[in-house]
């Protein structure tokens, strides 16, 4: 994100430590929800220092945030959400390279050590860096259940208590997700592309230089 | 207590109107509107009317250091808000007139 985006992001968090702890459930809650919304980082941001702003004060005069809020958070956060400019087609387009880019380069670190301890347990030695079809399918599970998990968690931070229905769907979803992401490099071993070591480490220094450069345009 | 249907119609115009009186935040803005007799709002309702008020360039904010805390965001009116200001004038005195015929039996030729 731009520099002044992380410049409020940085003032909201040093501000936040000053929310009073019975007021500090909902709050997150609500800027968690807000983050799930069509809006830029930088509008999230504004809003979060407007919030903040409105809190802090309303802890001087003695009142919590349901005082200020009402009892409809969700209501309320919905209104501030409509009340906002939405990301342009740029703005959506610019997010998901930026999703892309900084998945790729963790997960590439990732596999790329892993390859190395792989390389000197078998052979003593490194050989080539590899990635199998089962590695790149579990590489792109990772990514949209990451993704989707962020979704989860911000659309559903406003929502009543959970049954313990729901939880217990939870708990089977992740389960059923983990198995999903572990399953594929066993049952599909072939090797789908191999580069040196070196490639492999030009390529996601680059890809972490890229996702610095598209960052930093958010 | 005003239902909050009848409300959403004029809430806009009347913040607009507290924001023409001098340069103010979304709780100032509360305790004015409670004060003349709208009841309880909270700065949760007044909070996204602001932020559209802002975004469609009717009212412009500023952050200030407040005397007893955390800043504050004043707001006041730019000179497309001063036009919607005059014409929300124009729509309730005339809506206003409209209601009053009604419940009083009158015409508007009267």
């Amino acid at each position: 994100m731009s520099k002044t985006t992380k410049q409020i992001m940085h003032e909201n968090t040093e501000r936040e430590k000053a929310i009073a702890p019975e007021n500090m459930e909902i709050y997150t809650n609500m800027i968690a929800y807000i983050r799930g919304a069509n809006l830029t980082e930088r509008n999230v941001e504004t809003i979060r220092a407007d919030i903040t702003e409105m809190l802090l004060d309303a802890q001087l005069r003695g009142d919590n945030i349901q005082k200020v809020f009402g009892a409809n958070y969700k209501e309320i956060c919905d209104d501030i959400i409509d009340a906002m400019p939405k990301k342009t087609a740029k703005d959506q387009l610019v997010e998901i390279v930026d999703i892309l880019l900084r998945s790729v380069w963790r997960l590439g670190l990732i596999l790329l050590v892993t390859n190395v301890i792989s390389d000197f347990t078998r052979n003593g030695t490194l050989t080539t860096f590899t990635v199998t079809s089962g590695q790149f399918i579990s590489m792109i599970i990772i990514i949209l259940v990451a993704y989707g998990i962020v979704m989860y968690v911000t659309k559903t931070a406003l929502d009543n208590a959970p049954s313990k229905k729901r939880n217990t769907m939870e708990i089977v979803g992740f389960f059923a997700l983990f198995v999903l992401i572990i399953l594929p490099p066993f049952f599909l071993p072939a090797t789908l592309f191999e580069v040196s070591y070196m490639t492999a480490v030009i390529t996601i220094v680059g890809l972490f230089g890229a996702s610095k450069l598209v960052e930093n345009n958010i | 207590m005003i239902p909050s249907q009848m409300l959403k119609g004029v809430l806009e115009g009347s913040i607009l109107k507290v924001i023409q009186q001098q340069e103010t935040y979304a709780y100032e803005i509360s305790e004015k509107l409670k004060d003349v007799g709208f009841g309880e709002i909270s700065e949760g309702t007044i909070y996204p009317i602001i932020l559209r008020l802002n975004k469609n360039g009717l009212i412009a904010g500023i952050s200030r250091k407040s005397a007893i805390g955390p800043k504050r965001k004043y707001y006041h009116l730019t000179p497309m808000g001063i036009e919607a200001l005059e014409q929300f004038e124009e729509n309730w005195h005339n809506l206003q007139f409209a209601i009053n015929q009604l419940l009083t039996g009158g015409k508007a030729d009267e």
